[in-house]
Formats: structure tokens, C-alpha cells, sequence
């Protein structure tokens, strides 16, 4: 078993020449740490692999682990039916971006480093705000100020406003979500309106991360101590009219559509 | 996000200016430990000047209500827009918190807690 570290294109390569099994595993991942001390993107080219064992499958689940950590993303480039079945029976095919090429990997990892791009399918031409949002809270703030000032030409009777500001709380709660758990450094964000439907996409480069997978709110009753988190996805899931993902090509892809209502009684609060 | 801290008697009133978002929590989280560490455990939050809230505020709310609780003080939120008070309702935080309309609402329960404290 050898490592060739080679470049492509600007990606950084590591090749795998032979089977990854357990004397080989943890050299491999000391191998991926050395290279990408100054690199956060990597393929990993395993098409000369024909066997992983469970050591193997592990060292790749680090490799994923160790990019993430530093908001960049490995692509697995497998050809090998009887390695791709290990992937796909521990299910870790839905936790790691694998690619049926080396050719294919790249053309992956490309597409992720050059970030999201959000549209919204359907809206008028030139009538969708987009938006790239970084690895830091207080670009979410400018961010909403932009899909409020947009709502707002396009909406402008007040009776609209609980129905907007629940999307704008769905929005930042998803923005929240892409900042804390994806480790991307941009993330692509369209808003557009259709008839008097708002859709907010976001594309977030990284792992899988499916938001749409039912997600109750955390229970107050318990008797332990009352929860700080695990609000958002929820309060989401509540607000909006339909919560979509879908991961291609190495990003997550939600689309989040709320039908924009007249409310007579707006209501003071309390 | 801007804090304006005052007292009335024995009741640390806290102004809230600004959004209380994921950017700001940890903010509102510190005003409060600093309270509570300087023995103010009794803490009206007038939230009239916040005009959005998310989950992470919320989540600030609920880690300041169980800070106080801890050394037997209270927290109460007054004067929520409707925005904010739909974050409350949609998770069920205001059947837990204590959330009145008014400050002068929120004052008196601060100030029935405190008498109860002292009775005990």
C-alpha cells in the first residue's frame, strides 16, 4: 500500500494504491493530516482499491471527520463495487461525498469550493435577492435585512406582516443552521416570490444534513432543566408551508415556501 | 445590542435594544451571570426594543431564567412585540417563563417574589 500525493487542477489528490484495511488505516488518515495542514479540500482517489474492512471504512469516516472540522470537504472517488457496498450498508454513503470517479470527484469538489448557488425556480426575472453568507452569526443580521427589505417592496400591505415575519424567522433559523453545523465558508441564498408564495433556497456545500426529518420541539415537561436548544429546525418545521432538502453533488439544497397570508388582527403581543 | 440596567427598589430593570439573535445571545446571557454574580437575582427584561427573535435568543432567555432560579431569583419578560411573543408561544417557553404584558406587572411579580423569598 503507497500514498501518491499529487495536484490537479488546484485539488489536492491522495491516491490509495491498493486495499484500505486495518495496517494501512490509520497511516492513511496521518497521511490526510500532513497534506492538508495548509488544505481543507481533498479527493481521495480509492478506484485501485478492492477491498476495505471495517478499519478502512472507520479511517474514512475521519478523514470526512478532519476535513469538516476545518469547513472543507473529502470526496471519496470509488469504483470498486464490493468497497462501495461497505459504504452503502453502514450507510455511511449518506454521510460521505463519494463520487463513481476520480474525474467525477473533482468535478465535486469544485462545485463545493465555489460555494452555493441559490436560484428560485419560477420567480420573475430579476426579482430574486441573492445572498452569500459566511462562517459568522453577525452576517446573518445584514442577510435577513436583505430578504426583508425584498419582502417588503413586494408585500407592502401591513396585513402581510405576521405572515412575513414567521419567514423571516424560518429564514434565519435555517441561516443559523447552515453557520453552526456546516463548517462552509459560503453558503448561496435566493429569495424570490411566486404569486404570493415566498421561497427562501440555501445551498450549503459539506455533508449531508437533512432538516426536513420530523423534528418535534423540545419537550418543557420533562422535569430536567428546560432545554437552551434544539428549537430551530422545529419552529420551522411549524411556520413554513412546505420544507424541502435534497443533496447533490456534494451540498444540501433546502427550499423553505410560505404562502404569504392578510392577517386583519395583527395582533400587540403581550 | 445595547442594555440600558436600572433599579426600582429592589428590581434590576434591564432595557433591551436590538435584535436578541444567535449573534447577541451570549451577550444578554453575560449582562445576566454579571447580575447574578453581584447578587441581583431578582430581573425585569423589558423587551419592547427587541424587534426579532430567534431560537438562540430564546435559548438565552431559558439559560438566564435557569441561572436565577438557581440562586432562588426570578426572571420576567415584559412587553414582547408580536413577533417575539410568537417564538415564545410556538414552543411553549411562556407557559415556563414568566411573561407578563407590562413593566409594571413585571415589577409587582418581581417584587411578590422578593417578599415571598424574605417570608420563607
Amino acid at each position: 500500500m503507497r500514498f501518491n500525493v499529487s495536484i490537479d487542477g488546484g485539488i489536492m489528490i491522495l491516491d490509495l494504491r491498493g486495499d484500505l484495511v486495518a495496517n494501512i488505516a490509520d497511516a492513511m488518515v496521518e497521511q490526510v493530516r500532513m497534506v492538508t495542514v495548509k488544505n481543507r479540500y481533498l479527493v481521495l482517489d480509492m478506484t485501485d482499491a478492492h477491498f476495505m474492512d471495517s478499519s478502512g471504512l472507520k479511517a474514512c469516516m475521519q478523514v470526512h471527520a478532519l476535513l469538516m472540522e476545518k469547513g472543507g470537504l473529502a470526496v471519496f472517488a470509488c469504483a470498486n463495487e464490493s468497497v462501495n457496498r461497505v459504504f452503502s450498508m453502514t450507510k455511511a454513503d449518506q454521510k460521505l461525498v463519494l463520487a463513481s470517479s476520480r474525474i467525477a470527484a473533482i468535478k465535486k469538489l469544485n462545485n463545493a469550493m465555489a460555494g452555493g448557488e441559490a436560484d428560485v425556480d419560477g420567480a420573475d426575472a430579476g426579482q430574486v435577492v441573492k445572498i452569500r453568507l459566511g462562517q459568522d452569526f453577525a452576517e446573518i443580521a445584514p442577510a435577513r435585512a436583505a430578504i426583508r427589505e425584498y419582502c417588503e417592496q413586494r408585500f407592502t400591505d401591513p396585513a402581510y406582516r405576521v405572515s412575513l415575519d414567521d419567514f423571516y424567522l424560518a429564514a434565519t433559523e435555517a441561516m443559523n443552521n447552515a453557520v453552526e453545523h456546516s463548517g462552509a465558508k459560503s453558503v448561496g441564498i435566493a429569495v424570490g416570490a411566486v404569486g404570493d408564495m415566498i421561497i427562501f433556497n440555501m445551498v450549503t456545500p459539506g455533508a449531508r444534513f437533512d432538516p426536513t426529518a420530523k423534528r418535534t420541539m423540545p419537550d418543557l415537561d420533562s422535569g430536567a432543566d428546560l432545554p437552551e436548544g434544539g428549537f430551530g429546525l422545529a419552529i420551522i418545521q411549524e411556520l413554513m408551508d412546505s420544507v424541502t432538502h435534497e443533496y447533490r453533488d456534494g451540498k444540501n439544497i433546502l427550499t423553505l415556501k410560505k404562502t404569504i397570508n392578510r392577517h386583519k388582527e395583527a395582533g400587540n403581543g403581550i | 445590542m445595547e442594555f440600558n440596567i436600572g433599579m426600582d427598589g429592589d428590581v434590576v430593570v434591564m432595557d433591551i435594544t436590538g435584535d436578541l439573535v444567535a449573534s447577541t445571545a451570549e451577550e444578554f446571557k453575560r449582562q445576566v451571570a454579571k447580575l447574578n454574580d453581584k447578587n441581583f437575582h431578582f430581573i425585569l427584561a423589558d423587551m419592547s426594543k427587541i424587534n426579532f427573535m430567534d431560537s438562540s435568543g430564546l435559548g438565552a432567555c431559558m439559560a438566564a431564567h435557569k441561572s436565577l432560579s438557581e440562586k432562588n431569583g426570578l426572571l420576567v419578560l415584559a412587553k414582547q412585540n408580536e413577533a417575539v411573543a410568537k417564538v415564545f408561544r410556538i414552543t411553549r417557553a411562556d407557559q415556563k417563563l414568566k411573561v407578563v404584558p407590562t413593566k409594571q406587572e413585571g415589577i409587582k411579580a418581581l417584587q411578590d417574589a422578593i417578599v415571598a423569598g424574605r417570608a420563607k
